[in-house]
Formats: structure tokens, C-alpha cells, sequence
């Protein structure tokens, strides 16, 4: 029994609503698929469907009993049930049915992300969300979601006060959130600008600030306790404002 | 690039480092009212009001 050609043939044929998953959710900060024996399970639910409906169209004799000799892989038989210049068609045949249901299930996820993207469905429902959770969150989106808008807050970017673990002891350090970086669901570090650090208090709030030389300061996630996040507005006139004279104080 | 929300406006003013800096720190005076007040920068005389829309506190695992 040929065990690695049955498996080929089952994987190609498992082939079509992986490709369309991969096809919706790829690109950066995609959201976690499923584990493996639920993508095995959904791809086999979702192929045996779209292989039933494909099938019904085709008007063609489909020789099941070829591709059950393959699938069972008692190949003794083989050569008196079919023969080279045949199987070399039913091989063709196969080839061309599978990559014209890949390809369409490729444009058909591609389009749904598209749809979804569109009218802002993946931010509303778990079943069209593209992105992990810590982009939604970087995005505003969450704050949609309590505020139940329909669409994020308008802001300019993001600042953030995140209680971080050091040798030191605990230190608040701020600053605008630059980038950050995610292995699928899970946050690995952000990226801060313009870091100001103090030093945490437990019961008398932080220390003095002082602001941290420097372009960009990262920070693992690992080490954090905590995050705040304020999504700021500048004013429209501000851009241009050069940066002399500058006094501060709260509304 | 990078994968932040970044409009236009803060990019210029992130260039601005002087700048950016007194608003940073701005925002750092004013932490404990940011939740739901805005802040006020007075440069050269002329007041801007920095808006907070929101504020969200995200919890780790090892947060307390």
C-alpha cells in the first residue's frame, strides 16, 4: 500500500479552502489560524461540499474507481484497469480540475478580503477579521467597539505609558508608538519615539521624568506589565508651528 | 515604514523633535487627567489643544 501517494492525492484535494483561507487572511499582522487538526477537519468539511458542487456541473464521466486504486494504493491491479495513454488524459484532467478550482478559490478569497476590507467588515465580525488583535487594538478599533461606532476614532497617533519590568525595578516609560512587531497573535515588541522614562511608585504615583536620548526606543513585550494607550489628535495648525517657547499645562 | 497608525500631521511633527518632545512631556505632565481631559501647549504665546479620543489600559499576564 503507497501511503505517500494516497496522502498526495487526499492534500491536493484538501488543496481548494486552504487556499482560499491563506488567499483572505495573508500579509502582515494576519490574524492566527486554526490548529492543526480544525484546519484538517474545516478543509475537509469545506472540500468534500465544494469537490460535491463541482462535481454536479461536470457532465463528463469522473472514473472514481482510478482515483479509489490511488487513494487505496493496492496498485497490483493498476496496469489492467487503465492504460498509460489513458491515465496520461484522467492525469490531465486532474491536473486542470484542481487548478481551476485553486486558482478560482484564490481569486474568490482574495475578493472576499477585498469585500471585507471594503465595508469594514473585518473589524465587526470574527469571521471576516484579517488582522491579530493587537493591530486592532493599535488601530483604534477596540475603542470603536466599546463606543459602538462604526467607525475607529480619528486620531493622529498613538501615546503610550507602558509599566515595564526592569533590573532597576519597575519604570514607567512613555512615548509615541512607532511600530511594533507580532509572531501571529502574540505582541513581540513595540517601538517608541521621543521616550520619556519615570520611575514607578507604589503609592506615591511615578518619580520626576526625564526624557531618553535617542531616536527610537524598543521594548519586549515580555518585559511589559502593563500599557496605556491615548489615542491623540493633533490641531490642524500645528505642523508648522516651530518648536520655541513652549509651555504646557492641562484643560 | 512602519506598522503604527502615523498620519501625515503627527509625521511632520515627529520631525519636529523640539517640538514633539514638549508634547511628549506634555503628555507625561498631564497623565493623570489625560483619561478625560485634553492638554493645552502654549508656544509663542498661541494656545493648542492637544485632543486625547480615547484611552485604553492594557493588561498583561503579569500585570496586577
Amino acid at each position: 500500500m503507497n501511503i505517500a501517494l494516497s496522502a498526495v492525492i487526499i492534500f491536493i484535494l484538501l488543496m481548494p479552502p486552504i487556499a482560499f483561507y491563506l488567499s483572505f487572511t495573508f500579509g502582515r499582522f494576519a490574524k492566527g489560524g486554526p490548529g492543526l487538526l480544525e484546519g484538517l477537519m474545516l478543509s475537509a468539511i469545506f472540500s468534500t461540499v465544494l469537490h460535491g458542487i463541482v462535481l454536479y456541473f461536470i457532465k463528463a464521466e469522473t472514473r472514481f474507481d482510478i482515483l479509489a486504486l490511488l487513494l487505496g494504493g493496492d496498485l497490483k491491479t493498476f496496469n489492467i484497469t487503465v492504460t498509460n495513454g489513458t491515465f496520461k488524459n484522467l492525469f490531465l484532467a486532474f491536473v486542470k480540475y484542481n487548478s481551476i478550482l485553486i486558482s478560482t478559490s484564490i481569486i474568490a478569497g482574495l475578493c472576499f478580503r477585498w469585500l471585507s476590507e471594503r465595508f469594514g467588515w473585518h473589524a465587526q465580525s470574527e469571521l471576516f477579521r484579517l488582522y491579530n488583535r493587537w493591530w486592532y487594538l493599535f488601530q483604534g478599533h477596540k475603542i470603536q467597539w466599546f463606543a459602538n461606532q462604526s467607525t475607529p476614532p480619528d486620531f493622529d497617533i498613538v501615546f503610550v505609558d507602558v509599566l515595564v519590568n526592569t533590573n532597576a525595578g519597575t519604570v514607567i516609560y512613555s512615548g509615541y508608538l512607532v511600530d511594533f512587531v507580532c509572531s501571529g497573535e502574540t505582541l513581540d515588541r513595540i517601538y517608541l519615539s521621543e521616550t520619556i522614562k519615570r520611575e514607578f511608585k507604589q503609592n506615591s504615583g511615578s518619580g520626576e521624568a526625564r526624557a531618553i536620548d535617542g531616536e527610537t526606543m524598543v521594548i519586549p513585550y515580555s518585559n511589559i506589565i502593563n500599557m496605556n494607550l491615548h489615542f491623540v489628535s493633533f490641531p490642524e495648525d500645528m505642523e508648522s508651528v516651530p518648536g520655541a517657547e513652549i509651555s504646557v499645562s492641562g484643560e | 515604514m512602519t506598522n503604527a497608525k502615523i498620519s501625515p500631521k503627527a509625521r511632520a511633527i515627529l520631525r519636529n523633535r523640539p517640538l514633539s518632545s514638549a508634547i511628549a512631556m506634555a503628555l507625561v505632565e498631564n497623565s493623570h487627567t489625560l483619561a478625560r481631559k485634553n492638554v493645552i501647549v502654549t508656544i509663542s504665546d498661541n494656545n493648542y489643544i492637544i485632543k486625547i479620543s480615547s484611552s485604553l489600559t492594557v493588561q498583561t499576564k503579569k500585570g496586577k
